[in-house]
């Protein structure tokens, strides 16, 4: 009897029991996953650079601008294609590196060395090696191309590697090197981008939430004055030069014919090259290294430059993010048929081939529908016209 | 967790063999042909095909795209494709100029100097085809780090007669057709940037397989390279995509005895490390020059009359393939290289006059076969060159014999708006030079017009030949720099104040003179007691109106 | 036949002797000598894609009127043929010219040799003739209606001056003085003012009946060509200015230099300051109207979008017109020597600048600015001897000048 007793209420206890076991291991599923996902965190974060770093940034972003065009400008590429390698070599990805080059130096007629860009004298390190992606080249460097970039108005078809899909979260290093003035660059000789061009840019970014901190460095002469009117938060800038001031070239090479690289930017990449990923040099250390007369302006900027790493805008930062939802393919097979070439009137022979003017046949035909054949017509109302007013005046 | 992971992996997989994939192959080649002027011409050539596929029905950008899944075919170009509905898309990077005469006919045609796009559109998309041409522009100039935004309304053509579809055109719908749209850059500069990315869509690059040779700095040091996409659906096949490069190289240059023998690791300065696992098949061709007394290394898998070819195999050891004439101590040019050209037509087109308001365009060309050709010639004026029609000619010897030129369709230029097409048909008697010629006009530009090196001139694209029997391979003639006048660039205020100076002072003065009246002043001595000397005479005649 | 005669022939047969020689085959695209509008071998362009069914208005190159095209596609293309009919419409125009002048003289005084060779070796008409430019069709068929307005035959003046129009939009803004021409006569009143004393009642049917002729034209035009695209390109350039080709005038280089987004602003600016002078003009000077159609003329060829030598010529052959006023003119002379200061250096600095490559284009600028100032200082000079004229003598103690 007890046994009877016993069984409903074993069936009732195991039930009971599996209903928990599985309501266990669905717990213990779900904590699996958060710990999994924290692991993977983990993982990322402890590998990242600038770990150390009290930025709240999540990615950073670049944009490097020669705005000098012609051979005789080699240096302004240089200057810029050494920061790209370095911003390149500290983890910023190529797609979220906007580079600018005004003109092609690499591949240049006057080049004794295609494909090579260097900036040493010795011509030790090839600057343009095999892996680069410029985004806007030659003509396409203007002052409005790089508003659009800034500030992302740019036309919907333009691809993500020509836009600077940057965010609240993002890191920017600009840096712009070209033939400049007092508050003003020239870009191609031909237009010029001024500081307050410059300085409202900026400040439409922030407002559109367009970055995070940004650090804003310029190769010209009177460089200070590019980045004296800005007035928008987080920004460090630096420049080569005082305002009446030049910037000069600092070496040349013989071979290649014309200078290599400017002053300011050779002794900036000196710096950097003792920079590796993980470096915790900070910007005050970065301050107090380059030659330029022109000093950081960090008034802008809300953190103190001896607790601002270098890398938290020439390094890169990686987040990962796991996504759950599996990614299936499906394909379907679609059935077409095809047009015969005769059909489409391309290679047909011609058999009479004497002078046979007409109007080109594509889009232009409901232009040419009705031309010319009502010629006659306007040509007698003319007559008809002078026989009027001949015979009105017959008659006067 | 790591068991989950295993689950999540096998179950994707059990999807993936659980659906149809669409077959895809990859085949590369490379050719190498010794020429005679010592140089030699290398082809790269890498096919993808996927069979089955066919492109985007235009009337489906409407709704979301059927997803698409490649796994040798490059998916940032198939994204292109599909996006906006190409059925066949063809673009070229080209740097120099082919020399026909010397070097034949390439094994690519697409040889114009600077950027060439052309691409055959199905129209009936919610979109025009305009807008997904420029949409096609921009997305490759991202994808190859090109200017090819620069292709605007200025310089789109539409030139069916001379670039017909590579492959097949799937039908649409009536009335919907295809549409064409050409458009050229001949200074766009071709270097690393382009390379890069073009590499990268390739399924072996750097690693294995020939593309493994492509190395920057030697092919950019080349005296002529080409980089080429070409996609066409071919009908019950599937959709191919074709990348090409072509250099020629000029080893005699790079060596310093003078000599022209070359090796693999000479022109590249690599040599094949292994063969690529993915390629369907993957061979080497070496055309055998017409001379003789040389040596190639190592022995070749197959030998033909004309050509050695190389197989690569999984497995295979490192190659270098070299070629060397052991008894030429110093190549010796040989000098009658243009008196005997080895293509079938020799063409030059120049301009002539040293006046920024009108010049000549002569097109000559020379017949180099014994039988007559028929071509079709192709020109294409940016608009600020208005040719005049009127003045063509036609000359072969002393004749000027009209019957030989025909066929013509022409689109004149509209101002600040499209260009000039020219499509006409020539007959070329055998062995003998005819010239075309004709008058134009140059434009004078507003000062915005004109980009930032406005004293360099512009380049014009090459004029394109069309043999209209065998191959069909297009001609491309040399892209030609044409000189117009620059207005001055630093003073449009100075001129907008003295023209509007000289309009308001004469504007000023003739209301001046309309609106007030005649008075009749006294202007001798003073006369006693009027100290104003100023005296009204009634004969003042205004005040009758 | 009289000296006079005599000397006549001997002029229309140099001129016939030097077009002949085709001296002018070398400036048949020069820019003082051929606008756009008016260029030789555009209209030859034009008539051979018409000929060949291509619309010739479906690009840039051909911008006359359609009402060109008949004549010219019927015509060959013969350089002797091109120097008789450009001397014969130039030797109409010298008629045209002398007929006005009986009219206004009454044919009391004979200046009709005179005038004649005024028009005919007056080297603003003669070079443009010489190069085959349709600017002397233009000058021609204004003559006419002012010819046929003098003599107060309405049917063929406003025919005339309709077709005129259909040449060259800006003809049509002579559409007011003519009409008070029409209406009143051709006798000089520049020394006693009257007010113009018509009935309003009979404008209104001349008016309509220019319009009539006009909108015919215009249709023909349309029906020849087979749509609207001839108006765009013909009447719409001096609108919206798309072909830059440097002439004398003040627009190109204004055009040229300016910015693109104040471009719109600055082409309605320009084309309303034509029109603005109509009226006062027509009204200050309502008791003269030949004299008004005069300082419009001038007006209209330094202002209009496409000038050539030729406009301005026209203006200054038809001084010769007035000889009343000459003693009133206040510098003619500094006039004078600022047309010939122009009419050198324009070939000069054109040349320069786009054949040898060695001046700028500021340099062919500034030169037309000079024939700018040459033509206002006339303009401005003619209207105040065309008032002035009305004070008469004032004694040596006096001057006269305005309030």
């Amino acid at each position: 009897m007890r046994f009877l007793f016993y069984l409903p209420l074993s069936l009732i206890f195991s039930l009971f029991s599996l209903l928990a076991l599985t309501a266990c291991a669905a717990d213990l599923e779900a904590f699996q996953r958060a710990s999994a996902r924290a692991r993977i965190g983990q993982f990322f974060d402890r590998n990242a650079v600038g770990a150390s770093s009290e930025s709240k940034h999540t990615n950073n972003w670049a944009v490097l601008v020669c705005s000098s065009r012609y051979w005789f400008n080699y240096r302004h590429m240089s200057n810029t294609l050494g920061m790209y390698r370095t911003v390149k070599r500290l983890g910023i990805p190529d797609s979220n590196i906007i580079l600018m080059l005004a003109d092609d130096a690499a591949c240049n007629p006057r080049n004794r060395f295609p494909g090579c860009v260097y900036a040493d004298a010795g011509r030790h390190l090839d600057l343009y090696g095999e892996n680069i992606e410029v985004d806007y080249r030659g003509y396409e460097v203007t002052v409005e191309n790089l508003l659009r970039v800034l500030t992302g108005r740019v036309e919907p078809s333009v691809p993500r590697s020509k836009r600077l899909l940057s965010d609240d979260r993002s890191n920017i290093f600009v840096y712009m090197t070209g033939h400049g003035g007092n508050e003003f660059l020239k870009f191609q000789d031909n237009e010029e981008m001024s500081t307050f061009d410059v300085a409202d840019a900026f400040e439409q970014m922030w407002q559109k939430k367009r970055y995070n901190e940004m650090f804003f460095m310029v190769d010209t002469c009177q460089a200070k004055s590019m980045y004296s009117k800005l007035y928008s938060p987080n920004i460090l800038a630096t420049g080569s030069s005082q305002v009446g001031e030049n910037s000069y070239s600092y070496e040349n090479d013989m071979d290649v014919g014309v200078a290599v690289i400017d002053g300011f930017t050779h002794f900036t990449l000196e710096f950097m090259e003792n920079i590796n990923k993980t470096s915790a040099t900070n910007m005050q250390e970065f301050a107090n290294k380059i030659r330029s007369h022109a000093d950081v302006r960090s008034d802008l900027f809300h953190r103190p430059l001896d607790r601002t790493l270098i890398t938290d805008f020439f390094g890169g930062v990686a987040h990962a993010e796991v996504i759950e939802s599996p990614i299936t393919t499906s394909v379907t097979t679609v059935s077409v048929e095809s047009i015969a070439p005769e059909e489409l009137g391309l290679r047909e022979p011609v058999a009479d081939l004497l002078i046979n003017v007409s109007a080109a046949a594509d889009d232009v035909e409901d232009h040419y529908a009705h031309f010319g054949g009502k010629q006659q017509d306007g040509w007698a109302i003319v007559a008809g016209l002078v026989g009027y007013v001949v015979m009105r005046e017959r008659r006067q | 967790m790591h068991i989950h992971a295993l689950i999540i992996l096998a179950s994707l997989i059990g999807i993936n063999s659980a659906t149809p994939t669409q077959e895809e192959e990859y085949h590369e080649s490379l050719t190498l042909r010794p020429l005679r002027d010592g140089k030699v011409a290398t082809h790269f050539a890498f096919t993808t095909l996927i069979r089955g596929a066919v492109p985007r029905a235009p009337h489906s950008l409407a709704d979301d795209d059927v997803s698409q899944h490649y796994t040798l075919f490059p998916l940032a170009l198939g994204q292109i494709l599909r996006e906006y509905a190409i059925t066949e898309l063809h673009l070229n990077l080209n740097a120099g100029q082919w020399d026909y005469d010397r070097w034949g006919q390439p094994g690519e045609p697409a040889v114009g100097s600077g950027a060439e796009l052309w691409v055959w559109m199905g129209d009936g998309a919610p979109t025009s085809v305009d807008a997904r041409w420029k949409g096609t522009q921009n997305a490759l100039a991202g994808l190859f780090c090109t200017s090819l935004g620069g292709m605007d309304a200025q310089r789109t053509t539409s030139p069916t007669r001379a670039f017909p579809p590579a492959g097949n055109l799937p039908r649409l719908s009536a009335p919907h057709t295809h549409r064409l749209r050409h458009a050229s850059l001949p200074a766009e500069s071709v270097c690393t940037e382009n390379l890069t990315p073009f590499l990268k869509l390739l399924p072996c690059p750097v690693q294995a397989g020939v593309a493994a040779l492509l190395n920057p700095h030697r092919l950019f040091d080349a005296d002529w390279h080409g980089l080429g996409i070409d996609v066409r659906w071919i009908a019950g096949k599937g959709v191919e995509l074709r990348m090409t490069v072509q250099a020629v190289f000029d080893p005699v240059r790079m060596s310093s005895e003078g000599k022209r023998d070359w090796t693999l690791r000479s022109l590249f300065g690599r040599v094949i490390p292994r063969a690529c696992p993915v390629a369907s098949s993957s061979r080497i061709t070496v055309d055998l020059p017409a001379d003789g007394g040389f040596v190639l290394l190592p022995d070749p898998s197959e030998i033909y009359p004309t050509s050695v070819a190389f197989n690569l195999a999984r497995g295979m050891e490192e190659l270098d393939i070299s070629m060397h004439w052991s008894q030429e101590v110093r190549f010796s040019y040989p000098l009658d290289l243009t008196s005997t050209p080895i293509s079938a037509i020799s063409v030059d087109r120049t301009l002539k006059g040293a006046s920024q308001t009108h010049g000549d365009l002569a097109l000559v060309l020379r017949n180099n076969l014994h039988t007559p050709q028929r071509v079709l010639y192709l020109e294409t004026l940016p608009w600020y060159i208005e040719l005049y029609l009127h003045t063509l000619s036609v000359e072969c010897g002393h004749s000027r014999p009209y019957e030989l030129f025909g066929n013509l369709t022409y689109t004149p230029p509209v101002p600040h708006g499209s260009p000039t097409l020219l499509q006409a048909e020539l007959i070329l008697p055998p062995h003998e030079r005819v010239r075309v010629a004709a008058r134009f006009r140059k434009s004078f530009l507003r000062y915005t017009e004109h980009p930032p090196d406005a004293q360099r001139g512009w380049d014009l694209p090459p004029a394109v030949l069309v043999p209209e029997q065998g191959a069909r391979a297009r001609v491309y003639t040399r892209a030609v720099l044409v000189d117009l006048a620059t207005p001055d660039f630093s003073m449009p205020y100075n001129v907008i104040i003295m023209t509007c100076t000289l309009a308001a002072l004469v504007f000023g003065f003739v209301f001046n003179m309309l609106t007030r009246k005649f008075v009749v002043v006294y202007v001798g001595e003073k006369k006693e007691g009027d100290a104003r000397a100023l005296e009204r005479v009634e004969r003042s005649p205004s005040k009758e109106m | 036949m009289s000296a006079g005669r005599w000397t006549l022939l001997y002029i229309v047969a140099a001129r016939l002797l030097l077009a002949l020689s085709l001296i002018g085959e070398s400036l048949k695209e020069d820019h003082q000598l051929a606008s756009p509008l008016n260029a030789y071998p555009r209209l030859r362009e034009g008539t051979y894609l018409f000929n060949h069914g291509i619309s010739p208005y479906s690009g840039g190159t051909f911008r006359h009127s359609p009402l060109f095209l008949p004549f010219f596609s019927w015509l060959p293309d013969s350089p002797y043929l091109n120097a008789s009919l450009w001397t014969l419409v130039d030797c109409i125009s010298a008629w045209a010219l002398v007929s006005i002048w009986n009219a206004r003289s009454g044919g009391v005084r004979s200046r009709g040799v005179l005038l004649a060779s005024m028009y005919l070796i007056n080297p603003y008409l003669f070079l443009p003739s010489l190069a085959t430019s349709t600017a002397s069709f233009d000058n021609a068929l204004l003559l006419l209606a002012i010819k046929f307005a003098c003599e107060r035959r309405t049917p063929p003046c406003l025919f005339s001056l309709a077709f005129a129009s259909q040449l060259s939009l800006p003809s049509i803004l002579l559409l007011p003085p003519i009409l008070l021409l029409l209406l009143s006569d051709a006798k000089s009143h520049l020394a006693s003012p009257k007010s113009f004393s018509t009935s309003y009642s009979a404008v209104a049917p001349v008016v309509l009946e220019f319009f009539a002729y006009f909108a015919t034209l215009t249709g023909a035009a349309t029906i020849a060509t087979g749509g609207w695209s001839w108006a765009a390109n013909t009447w719409g350039a001096g609108l919206i200015l798309p072909d830059l080709t440097p002439n004398p005038g003040l627009w190109w280089y204004f055009f040229t230099e300016m910015f693109d987004h104040f471009r719109p602003f600055f082409l309605m600016v320009f084309s309303m300051h034509l029109l603005i002078y109509v009226a006062p003009v027509c009204i200050k000077f309502q008791h003269d109207p030949l004299y008004a159609t005069f300082i419009l003329v001038g007006l209209i060829a330094m202002f209009k979008p496409y000038p050539t030598l030729a406009d301005a010529g026209l203006f200054l052959t038809m001084f010769t017109l007035f000889p009343e006023t000459y003693r009133y003119l206040r510098y003619p002379i500094v006039t004078a020597l600022l047309h010939l200061h122009a009419f050198l250096l324009l070939p000069l600095f054109h040349h320069l600048w786009v054949g040898a490559g060695t001046g700028n284009a500021n340099f062919f600028y500034a030169s037309s600015l000079v024939f700018g100032v040459a033509n206002g200082g006339a303009i401005l000079d003619a209207i105040w001897a065309g008032l002035r004229i009305a004070v008469g003598e004032v004694g040596e103690d006096y001057a006269v000048m305005q309030e």
